[in-house]
C-alpha cells in the first residue's frame, strides 16, 4: 500500500524492522499511530527517520478510541532534557519516554502538597495502582512510604497498568503477594486488567471469593486452559460461566476436600461441568457430593476426558454397569476409595502448594493470610499463569 | 413547581456570591442537609474561594444529568471539556481537590485526585519529588532498607 498517508496500528506486533519496512515502502505518509504497539521502540534511528511524518504516536501512548484525531497536544509532548535525569532512571528505564507535566501545569505559585490531607494523599496515591505504590510512590518520602505501607491502602488492590508491564522487570506474582502481605489480611478486592492471556489459574483456599466475582472474573480470561480450584465452592451457574467464557479450559480441578461433604446441589455442578466443558481432559473432582447421575452425565458430555479424579467422592456407587463402560475410555481413572493420606491435605494434586514457601520466604508466616472476597478482572499480560492461597 | 427553578445562594471565603441551582447543589453532600432543609440564606463557604468556588459550579453543572448518560456522543464530549477543563496550573488543582474533598462532591474529587495520579504516573522518583517540591527525608538505613526490598521483586 504506498499510496498511505494515514496509518493506525493499534495493538500490532510489529517491531522496528516492520516499522522500517512501512517508512520505506510509504513514502506519503503523514500520520502514523503505533498505539499500544509495545514492540516498537521509537528511541534512537527510527525517531529520525520517522521524523518526516507529521503525526506520530507513541506506542505507549494512551488509546483514547478508534475514532481518535491526530491531534497531539503540543504542550504534553514537549518532552524538555531536564526531566530525566534522576539517580533513580535505572529502575525506570522501561518507562521512557516520561513526558514532563504539561506547561499549564507549573504556571502560578506552587502548592504545598505536603499540606494535603493524608486520607486525600491516600486517594491519590490508591489511584497510581499498586505496581506503581510498591516499586516508586513508595520511596519518595517519609509520608508517602507510610501511606504506601498502610494497610488501610490496601484494602483494594488495583494491579492495572498494563501498558508496562511486557518490559516491567518486576515480577507480578511477587508484587501481588507484598501487596496482600501490605493489608495485612484486609484486602477485600483485587484487580487485575482486562485483556487476558492469562493460561492457568490456581486459587486454593478463598472461601470467599464469590460466585459472582469469579463468573464476572471467568468473562476476562478467555485463554484459561488450566483453572484449580481447591478447597472451595461454587454453585452450577458460575461453573456454567467459567465453562461458557472460557473454551479453552482441557484441565479443571474443582476439589472441595474435606471428609464429610456439604453437598451444594452436587449434581448440578456436575450437569453444569458436563454440559459447558466438553474440552475437558482433565477433571478432578476430589471431594465433591455428586452421584451416579452426575458423573454419568459428565462421562457423557466430556468425550476426550482422559484423567478423571473422584477420591473422597462417597455419593458414587461404583458398581454400576452402565457406568463401566463409559469410563474404560479413561486412562487415568481415581476411585472413590482411594486412600488420600499422601500429598497436601491428604491430595497429591498436581503441584506442591507447600513448596511456595521456600520459593516466598516472605510468606512465612502465615498467619495473617488474606480472605479475597471478590475477584475482578484477573490479567496475565506478561505472566501466563496466576495463583492465590487465601490461608 | 417552583422547585425546578429553586436558587441556592453560597458566598465564598472572599465574599462573592454564586447562585446555583438546587439540583447542583443536592450533588454536594456537605450542604445538601442545609439545602434540604431549606436555607434562603447564603451558605457560607469559608474554605472556597471565588474563582475556586466558579470552577466547582463550572464542573458540576456541566456534569450534572450528563455523567449518567449512556449515549456515547454525549460521554465523548464531556470527557473531552473535562480534559480542557483541568488544564489548570497546580495551585488551581491543589485547591480543587480540596474544595471537592471539602463540599463532598465525589465526581470531582476523583476526577482531580486521578488528574494528580496521572500526572505522577510513570515518572522516576526524582521527578515525583521535583514536582511535588517533596525532599528525600529518608535516613541512608531506611533507604538502604527500601531499596533492597525493590531488589527482591524483581526477578521471577
Amino acid at each position: 500500500m504506498p499510496g498511505l498517508q494515514h496509518l493506525t496500528l493499534i495493538g500490532n506486533k510489529l517491531t522496528n524492522k516492520g516499522l522500517k519496512a512501512i517508512h520505506d515502502g510509504c513514502p506519503h505518509l503523514e500520520s502514523l499511530d503505533p498505539c499500544q504497539s509495545y514492540n516498537v521502540d521509537l528511541r534512537g534511528d527510527i525517531a529520525k527517520q520517522c521524523g518526516w511524518i507529521h503525526n506520530l504516536r507513541h506506542p505507549l501512548d494512551p488509546f483514547d478510541g478508534y475514532g481518535s484525531d491526530f491531534l497531539v497536544e503540543d504542550d504534553y509532548y514537549a518532552y524538555s532534557d531536564d526531566s530525566m535525569c534522576s539517580d533513580d532512571s535505572s529502575d525506570y528505564s522501561y518507562y521512557s519516554p516520561s513526558p514532563p507535566p504539561p506547561r499549564y501545569w507549573t504556571r502560578g505559585p506552587k502548592p504545598n502538597w505536603l499540606e494535603l490531607p493524608c486520607a486525600i494523599l491516600t486517594e491519590i496515591l490508591i489511584k497510581l495502582g499498586a505496581i506503581e505504590m510498591i516499586v516508586s510512590a513508595q520511596k519518595v518520602c517519609t509520608l508517602w512510604h507510610d501511606v504506601c505501607t498502610d494497610p488501610s491502602t490496601w484494602t483494594r488492590v488495583d494491579i492495572r497498568s498494563s501498558r508496562y508491564l511486557p518490559n516491567m522487570p518486576y515480577n507480578l506474582t511477587k508484587i501481588c503477594h507484598h501487596a496482600i502481605d501490605l493489608s495485612r489480611g484486609g484486602c477485600v478486592d483485587i484487580s487485575l486488567q482486562s485483556g487476558c492471556q492469562l493460561r492457568r489459574l490456581r486459587v486454593m483456599y478463598c472461601w470467599s471469593i464469590s460466585d459472582e466475582g469469579m463468573a464476572e472474573a471467568a468473562r476476562t480470561m478467555p485463554f484459561l486452559e488450566t483453572f484449580e480450584y481447591c478447597f472451595g465452592n461454587f454453585d452450577k451457574n458460575t461453573l456454567m460461566s467459567i465453562g461458557m467464557n472460557c473454551p479453552c479450559l482441557t484441565t479443571f480441578i474443582y476439589g472441595k476436600g474435606g471428609k464429610g461433604q456439604c453437598i451444594r446441589d452436587a449434581d448440578g455442578g456436575a450437569f453444569a461441568i458436563a454440559k459447558f466443558m466438553p474440552g475437558l481432559r482433565r477433571l478432578s473432582l476430589f471431594g465433591n457430593g455428586l452421584t451416579n447421575k452426575g458423573l454419568g452425565a459428565i462421562l457423557d458430555g466430556c468425550p476426550q476426558l482422559e484423567s478423571l479424579d473422584l477420591r473422597d467422592c462417597y455419593n458414587i456407587v461404583l458398581k454400576s454397569s452402565d457406568l463401566e463402560k463409559k469410563w474404560e475410555r479413561i486412562k487415568d481413572m481415581r476411585w472413590p476409595q482411594v486412600a488420600t493420606a499422601s500429598g497436601f491435605n491428604g491430595y497429591d494434586l498436581s503441584f506442591d502448594p507447600l513448596d511456595r514457601c521456600s520459593k516466598y520466604n516472605y510468606l512465612d508466616d502465615s498467619s495473617d493470610y488474606l480472605d479475597e472476597h471478590s475477584v475482578h478482572d484477573y490479567e496475565g499480560n506478561t505472566y501466563n499463569h496466576w495463583d492465590f492461597y487465601g490461608y | 413547581m417552583s422547585s425546578k427553578k429553586k436558587v441556592i445562594t453560597l458566598r465564598s471565603s472572599d465574599g462573592e456570591i454564586f447562585e446555583v441551582e438546587e439540583a447542583v447543589a443536592l450533588e454536594w453532600l456537605t450542604i445538601k442537609p442545609l439545602v434540604e432543609s431549606g436555607c434562603t440564606d447564603a451558605i457560607p463557604l469559608p474554605q472556597v474561594t471565588g474563582n475556586i468556588l466558579a470552577k466547582v459550579i463550572e464542573y458540576c453543572k456541566k456534569h450534572i444529568g450528563a455523567s449518567e448518560s449512556e449515549d456515547r456522543k454525549i460521554l465523548y464530549e464531556l470527557e473531552s471539556w473535562d480534559a480542557d477543563f483541568i488544564k489548570v496550573d497546580q495551585g488551581t488543582l491543589f485547591d480543587l481537590i480540596r474544595a471537592a474533598d471539602y463540599l463532598t462532591i465525589k465526581t470531582l474529587f476523583e476526577f482531580t485526585c486521578q488528574t494528580v495520579a496521572d500526572t505522577i504516573k510513570h515518572k522516576t522518583i526524582e521527578e515525583v519529588r521535583h514536582i511535588f517540591r517533596e525532599s528525600n527525608d529518608f535516613t541512608p538505613e531506611e533507604e538502604k532498607e527500601i531499596r533492597g526490598k525493590s531488589w527482591w521483586l524483581q526477578g521471577l
